[in-house]
């Protein structure tokens, strides 16, 4: 079997499977006036897996990038990591927020956090890779910096809601 | 010879205008006579003859909306009809154009007046006697009061006397009724005693803006008193609008069609890694086709939010229908009731045509891309009071006065909200028996929307009222100002 190439959109796919999945059940279970909350709910599910997934796996692409492209820092190919997982979800986003009534400078703001925390995380990681502490040290430090980003979202995530007016 | 053919001439068309006289005639008057302020609905009144009768047609041009009638006239009977017009200041003067039987339309300007807004009407004679010196007043004739309610938000205070409230028809005092539900600005000089309890029991805003004097006491003051009361305001539309859910007609079925076939797409481009740039690209074209394909269905929400102080029997209320169009174009809506009760409307384009044929009014309206139409609408209904609240320093208890089991509520105290569970008659809750609701709960829209209308008041409560007909995204809301009452007895819970 030929292998596949875990990347950054199929990661989005599957996370996205799952949530659409629910969704779906609840439209056709709902009476209309409560279908604006489960896609609500559906909306912050997303989201916050992109903030966990961001967090966690940036490092990973920043690693990837560099090995690509070692000596820029920050480099195109990690942002294009991050963008490749924000994408795919945009058409289900749409659909939510249509059912949803949530407006689109809400979502803009929300994909906007999201893309500047992947790039954060991952312009870290790349730094971390430049500091000469081994090659274990700093793959263990970048699975850190990936486990703490992922733990501060956890931790804030109702405050990130409140704030992004979700 | 030349004389004769211009005495032929002169006699052709003076036959000719009695034709046209014999065909039809018409009449019309706009509400408050021709009395606008702003581009919330009037009152057209027409009152049409045709001495053979036939089928009329009515067009009004110049307004917002127009509005389209076709009836059948009968035969040598004058026919009053009322439509809901609109005044569109920035184009020009509105105009009437009537028909019989498809014939050449005779056209009527309507005069109307524009005003700043500030306007009281005096009606009746011993009214404008002693009124009219007053700034910003006018005096209109008892006929011109209006049928719809609505209208009414073309002035911004009545005075009537009783024996032009005596001349008013039904409707139109059910009008004037309405306008006191509405907590509109209304003072009653010389009405007898069960004119004026009939007003008293459907005067919102706890009775503030609503005076009975007689002729002998200080009319003038009672008229200032009742100007200077702060006015109410209930939510705007846009609040409304955010408490509205459209989303109840989805079409599921293309919906999943849709993201299965988008998954597998985006899916096979991204597993071939020459294409997956493209896959990204996708993403954003998969975006906009669900920005085209949606609304799939036409949606229908409606919400209402109504308020009333703790002593009130009435409670007013302000309501919005939305309707989301499937797509451009022309669109059609049943409006069962917008001949009886016509509301202003926002949002598009649109003309209400009228066949009394089929009974049956109907809205039309040309819908841009996810064209939305709202329809406002504002009224009272009595209500009653059951909850109180009873508040010591720390505490606050709810106990139901009223002899059946209250609905789910909220209580707002202090700026901290409790959900009060549906309460036996002649017990109670108590703040001890659970927290106050956290922020996240906070977030739903008609909580905000509590809070912030709660802002001033130590005790309030919201209800959820049931609604019944209409559309399946119905919701409506009843908040009560000033609820507590330290002094009473407790509850005995």
């Amino acid at each position: 079997m030929p292998k596949i190439a875990v990347t950054p959109g199929l990661v989005a796919i599957g996370c996205l499977i799952p949530v659409s999945g629910w969704w779906f059940l609840q439209l056709a279970g709902l009476p209309g006036a409560a279908i604006d909350n489960a896609s609500l709910q559906a909306v912050r599910a997303i989201l916050l897996l992109q903030f966990l997934s961001v967090s966690l796996f940036a490092p990973k692409w920043a690693a990837d990038s560099q090995g690509r492209s070692p000596q820029r820092f920050g480099s195109v190919e990690a942002c294009a990591s991050v963008a490749a997982f924000i994408l795919p979800a945009w058409p289900l986003l749409a659909m939510l927020a249509l059912a949803s009534e949530v407006s689109t400078g809400d979502f803009a703001v929300a994909e906007t956090a999201v893309l500047i925390t992947g790039i954060l995380v991952a312009s870290i990681s790349r730094g971390i890779g430049h500091l000469a502490l081994g090659a274990e040290i700093t793959r263990l430090s970048q699975v850190l910096l990936g486990i703490v980003a992922a733990s501060l979202v956890w931790v804030f995530r109702l405050d990130w809601f409140h704030w992004i007016g979700l | 010879m030349d004389g004769l053919i211009l005495l032929s001439i002169l006699l052709l068309q003076a036959v000719a205008d009695q034709s046209s006289e014999r065909i039809l005639r018409i009449e019309a008057t706009v509400a408050f006579s021709g009395l606008v302020s702003t581009s919330s609905l009037t009152e057209l009144k027409l009152r049409a003859f045709s001495r053979h009768g036939g089928e009329l047609t009515l067009v009004t041009d110049g307004g917002s909306p127009n509005v389209s009638l076709e009836m059948h006239l009968p035969a040598g009977v004058t026919t009053e009809i009322r439509v809901p017009l609109g005044v569109d200041f920035s184009g020009s003067p509105p105009t009437v154009h009537a028909s019989m039987d498809h014939h050449e339309p005779k056209s009527v300007a309507l005069n109307t007046v524009r005003h700043g807004g500030a306007k009281s009407v005096l009606v009746g004679a011993l009214a404008t006697q002693l009124l009219l010196q007053l700034p910003q007043t006018e005096s209109v004739a008892g006929a011109t009061l209006p049928h719809f309610a609505p209208a009414y938000r073309q002035v911004s205070a009545l005075a009537i006397d009783g024996p032009a409230l005596a001349a008013l028809d039904e409707e139109q005092l059910r009008a004037l009724l309405q306008f006191a539900g509405n907590c509109g600005r209304l003072l009653l000089i010389d009405v007898s005693s069960p004119i004026e309890h009939v007003f008293n029991n459907r005067a919102a805003c706890d009775g503030r803006f609503l005076r009975s004097v007689q002729s002998e006491e200080n009319v003038e003051a009672a008229f200032a008193a009742i100007l200077d009361q702060p006015v109410t305001m209930l939510p705007t539309d846009r609040q409304l609008g955010r408490l509205l859910s459209t989303a109840g007609d989805i079409d599921l079925t293309r919906l999943i069609q849709f993201w299965i076939g988008y998954l597998l797409v985006f899916t096979v481009l991204n597993l071939r890694s020459q294409t997956r740039v493209a896959a990204l690209g996708f993403g954003g074209v998969g975006t906009l086709l669900v920005l085209l394909i949606w609304p799939a269905t036409p949606s229908r929400g409606f919400v209402a939010w109504a308020e009333a102080g703790a002593n009130d029997r009435v409670a007013h209320y302000t309501g919005m229908e939305r309707h989301v169009a499937p797509r451009r174009g022309i669109q059609t809506l049943p409006s069962e009731s917008f001949g009886a009760q016509p509301a202003t409307i926002r949002g598009a384009d649109y003309s209400v045509h009228w066949n009394s044929d089929t009974e049956q009014p109907t809205l039309i309206w040309n819908a841009t891309s996810f064209g939305q139409l709202d329809k406002l609408t504002y009224g009272s209904f009595a209500v009653d009071s059951r909850l109180r609240a009873k508040a010591t320093d720390d505490t606050v208890s709810v106990c139901n006065d009223g002899t059946g089991k209250s609905e789910q509520a909220y209580l707002q105290w202090r700026g901290a909200v409790y959900a009060i569970p549906p309460i036996e008659p002649g017990t109670g809750w108590t703040s001890t028996d659970q927290a106050a609701l956290g922020a996240h709960v906070l977030r739903k829209p008609e909580l905000r929307l509590f809070l912030d209308r709660s802002a001033g008041y130590t005790t309030t409560f919201l209800q959820a009222l049931p609604v019944s007909g209409g559309a399946a995204n119905a919701r409506a809301w009843l908040l009560r100002y000033a609820a507590d009452s330290a002094g009473d007895a407790p509850c005995r819970k």
